[in-house]
């Protein structure tokens, strides 16, 4: 059963790369991509997906703003963080709740990065269903 | 006793400034270098070393930047770049729109990359970066020192500044 | 009656549950009901014997009898308990000393039989616990001054804190020194590593999120988040730069329980970055000059070159003249900023035409800093940009002075601007020249002519790097020390005319080095340094002169007339009749050398003769004049 995600980039160029990238892991079916925050929490409530990526440089709302709005209505959302920022700024979004981030620039070309990014999806299907049995 | 080590504290200068411009030259060179080979998967080649000074007079058409800033500081990068030029720097596109995506895209990760380093982050703190714009050609401001230089991919020439300065940022347009 | 759940063992008894409670009822009942049996019995016995006692007698005497017993019972009782619970008490309150801790208090051997024994094994069973918690306490303060010691001796700066960025004990005294802290066990991590609230607060945060983790990747990851990597200990020049690199500390249930960060001191490596980086720049603006250089000519490299030192000397001099200035806002500076500038301006572009990068980007940032005046204030003239702008001045000096120097490299170190000539050219010229020479001419023809063909003069420097390199190998193979110079140093010469005598002069050369120059021990004990040996040239009118001086030993002509007696070419009688100069001219005689040893260096002793036969048939003349002890010369005249 191929697990669903949602794409969300102001790059369209980005959204294709991610968009072939997750499907040709066999593991993750896209269901839907969007350009802005305010498409982001949109999409989510409208598709419940498995995973959202959200990149944080975003016009109408940026990505710790989307993020906070997603939590607050699904606190269980599964959200990656997909940023060229470093530093502090990840750091917040994984403190509001994000399960994981990805540096840009993506490379998908390396075989290093993709096992990594695959890696960390990994991490984050485990991590959340931890959280599910109760802390 | 407390030795004076709280870089956020010093308040920089334009002396200041252009020393940091000066000292963050090879940064600045690998974070345009490694953001734009990786994105268009291609070599880059720098026909002339970076610079530092108050002019950016780069012959270009259209201009992509984004913007930086905290409460004490504003920076901001373009990428400067003939339209004309677009097609050839990514052959296998059709789509100018794309193209100009591309360029959107480096132009966060070039930003997101050399205002992440810890030696930009140490003298001018954490700064929030905006979404890339495009506008045409316009004088750079006159007021700030800017590192500036030009790479070379597929044979286009891509003029790059980083520029930043004390106080609140103005607006581009 | 004891408690079945073992879940607490009672401290303290009431006294109905004690033993002595117990004995004294068991007692009490036991005497009562034997009394009681015993004064029946005997009521019984003396009511069945006689009818006197009434039956009230009966009464009070089993009463009496019954309440003396019970007395009894009573101090009976209590002794027998004492016996039992004394030592039981004793060996309760030594449980209680040990459960407190107190291992040391021994315990009195009291109490009779199975009593006895049981305190004996209590003793027993106490000695050994003291015994071992004080091994085990030698052995942890063995290993805390193990790990003192280690803290106290290591080279790197580490310490570590706990979930509440609170240090823990164990920091090494090396990270107390290179964060100047005297103590730090107990201490904040915000005061250790100069936080402000903000950064506290992110590491609160970070170390959330770490907690949450535990995988290796997240960690990979997480360590790159830390809010601070890099820190500035101190000011200026004497400024250490710190590098933490950070570590989960995990508790034996695999928890995190506290981070360890090491501390790196970079200031000296990243130092040397910074100055290899500088090292590359240099290099790369240093290859640009030469490329610049190389493509131009020389005289555009003089001209360039020219321009640039008077316009930075204008512009060093005009702020000079700024500073000297007494008021700021005296229009006079204003006029020189802008005349400044455009020279600058000027510089700029004429040195990026040329590549010379280094150049240009000092240019660059002068010419920057001298339009950013404002008109209306006092046009940018503080201290400190004056100062500024005379570095930059400074420094385009020192490229312009190194762009010169390649210059001269490669130009061939003359000041002089040379043009280039196919060499058939300059043939050509001369043949006519000499040609048209053979007629008779005005002064300004003749001077003309002349002029011509001495186009094709060359200095006799650049052509003697045979004859150099000549010497230098025979004084290399005879183990001599010899200095070969030319004289004078510009004289032009005509090749041809050296040609001619290439010949004679390497005999000569070659025998000045093997017979003239002496061994380094003799020279020495003369008094002379090295050897020198040299080549010059005159031109007469009519005739070029060519000269080989050495400073050796010089000809020793007796000894060269003996030799000639010995060999049969001079008859003994005439020896004494021999003037020196005759003597001196048997050097020409072939198959006579002035050494006992042939050697192949100087053939046979045919060399001098062969010069001079060479020389001869040019219609020229050898001659030779030489000083015992002091050295030699040797003429070669030929005409032109």
């Amino acid at each position: 059963m191929k697990k669903s995600v949602v794409i969300v980039d102001d790059s369209n160029f980005l959204l294709r790369k991610l968009q072939d990238f997750f499907e040709g892991s066999g593991e993750y079916e896209v269901v839907a991509t969007g350009s802005d925050g305010n498409q982001a929490v949109a999409l989510y409530r409208e598709h419940r997906p498995d995973l959202i990526t959200l990149d944080i440089t975003m016009p109408e709302k940026d990505g710790k703003q989307s993020l906070v709005e997603i939590l607050a209505g699904f606190p269980e959302a599964r959200v990656l963080i997909i940023s060229a920022v470093s530093g502090p700024a990840i750091l917040e979004c994984l403190k509001a709740g994000a399960k994981g981030y990805v540096e840009k620039p993506l490379r998908f070309e390396d075989e290093d990065f993709r096992a990594e990014f695959l890696e960390t999806l990994g991490e984050i299907s485990s991590l959340a269903s931890d959280n599910r049995i109760g802390k | 006793m407390m030795e004076n080590g709280s870089a956020l504290e010093t308040r920089f200068g334009e002396t200041e400034i252009i020393r940091f411009l000066r000292d963050a030259v090879p940064d600045f060179e690998v974070c345009t270098r490694r953001a734009i080979e990786c994105i268009l998967a291609i070599p880059t080649f720098m026909p002339k070393g970076f610079a530092v000074s108050r002019h950016t007079d780069s012959p270009t058409t259209f201009k992509c930047a984004v913007q930086a800033g905290n409460s004490r500081y504003s920076a901001a990068l373009y990428l400067g770049f003939n339209q004309a030029d677009l097609k050839e720097l990514s052959p296998e596109e059709s789509d100018i729109g794309i193209i100009m995506d591309i360029m959107g895209e480096i132009a966060n990760v070039i930003a997101g990359s050399f205002l992440g380093r810890k030696s930009f982050q140490a003298p001018f703190g954490d700064m929030h970066l905006s979404p890339p714009r495009f506008f045409q050609e316009r004088k750079a401001e006159p007021e700030s020192w800017s590192i500036h230089g030009i790479l070379k991919a597929n044979g286009v020439r891509i003029f790059l500044d980083f520029m930043i300065k004390p106080g609140q940022k103005d607006d581009l347009t | 009656m004891q408690p079945e759940s073992g879940e607490s063992v009672p401290s303290s008894l009431k006294f109905k549950e004690s033993i002595r409670a117990r004995l004294l009822v068991g007692f009490v009942l036991m005497m009562g009901a034997t009394l009681a049996i015993g004064s029946v019995s005997v009521l019984a016995v003396a009511s069945s014997r006689s009818a006197i006692l009434a039956d009230g007698t009966a009464i009070l005497v089993f009463s009496a009898v019954a309440m003396i017993g019970c007395f009894m019972a009573v101090p009976a009782s209590r002794r027998l308990a004492r016996r039992i619970t004394t030592p039981i008490s004793a060996l309760t309150e030594s449980a209680d000393r040990i459960a407190r801790g107190d291992y040391a208090t021994a315990i009195e051997a009291a109490g009779k039989g199975e009593l006895s024994l049981l305190t004996g094994s209590f003793e027993k069973m106490r000695r050994k616990i003291n015994e071992q918690m004080e091994d085990l306490q030698m052995q942890a303060e063995d290993k805390r001054r193990q790990a003192r010691t280690l803290l106290e001796n290591i080279d790197q700066g580490f310490f570590s804190f706990d979930l509440d960025l609170r240090i823990n004990e164990d920091c090494s005294r090396k990270a107390m020194a290179i964060l100047r802290m005297e103590k730090m066990e107990g201490r904040r991590l915000a005061e250790a590593l100069r936080l402000d609230l903000h950064q506290e607060g992110l590491f609160r945060d970070w170390l959330e999120i770490v907690r949450e983790s535990t995988s290796r990747l997240r960690w990979h990851k997480l360590s790159r988040l830390v809010p601070l990597q890099e820190l500035r200990m101190g000011e200026g020049e004497s400024s250490r730069l710190l590098q933490f690199e950070y570590r989960k500390i995990l508790n034996n249930r695999e928890r995190l329980s506290g981070i360890l960060v090491f501390i790196h001191d970079v200031t000296e490596s990243r130092k040397v970055e910074r100055r290899l980086s500088d090292e590359k720049i240099r290099h790369e603006h240093k290859v640009k000059i030469i490329l610049g250089v190389a493509r131009h000519t020389q005289e555009t490299m003089v001209a360039f070159l020219d321009d640039c030192s008077c316009r930075l000397l204008a512009i060093r001099q005009r702020l000079e003249a700024i500073q000297c200035r007494a008021s700021e806002t005296d229009p006079k500076n204003a006029v020189a900023m802008d005349e400044s500038f455009r020279d600058c301006h000027t510089v700029k572009g004429n040195s990026g035409a040329f590549g010379f990068d280094g150049l240009t980007q000092a240019a660059q940032e002068l010419e920057a800093l001298l339009e950013a005046r404002d008109p209306d204030k006092a046009p940018g003239l503080d201290p400190a940009g004056l100062a500024e702008m005379t570095r930059l001045v400074d420094s385009m000096s020192a490229e312009t002075e190194r762009i010169h120097e390649v210059h001269l490299l490669l130009s061939g170190n003359s000041e002089e601007v040379s043009v280039r000539l196919p060499e058939r050219k300059v043939a050509r010229i001369r043949e006519l020249a000499e040609m048209v020479g053979k007629q008779t001419l005005s002064p300004e023809m003749s001077d003309l002519i002349e002029t011509c063909k001495r186009l094709s003069y060359r200095s006799l420097e650049s052509l003697s790097g045979k004859y150099r390199e000549l010497v230098s190998r025979a004084a290399f193979k005879l183990g001599k020390t010899v200095e070969f110079t030319i004289s004078p140093l510009n004289i032009e010469v005509d090749p041809e005319a050296l040609l001619r005598v290439d010949e004679a002069l390497i005999h000569l050369l070659r025998n000045a080095v093997a017979h003239g120059i002496e061994l380094p021990e003799l020279r020495l004990r003369s008094g002379k340094g090295m050897g020198k040996v040299e080549l010059s040239y005159e031109r007469a009118s009519g005739t070029h002169i060519f000269m080989v001086r050495d400073d050796g030993q010089g000809v020793d002509t007796d000894a060269l007339a003996e030799k000639a007696v010995k060999k049969g070419i001079l008859p003994r009688a005439s020896f004494s009749g021999l003037g020196s100069k005759e003597k001196l001219n048997l050097l020409f005689h072939p198959g006579l050398s002035a050494t006992a040893m042939p050697d192949t260096l100087s053939g046979s002793g045919l060399g001098m003769s062969i010069a001079n036969d060479a020389v001869r048939a040019l219609g020229g003349s050898l001659s030779v004049e030489t000083h015992r002890g002091e050295g030699s010369r040797i003429t070669i005249s030929i005409p032109v």
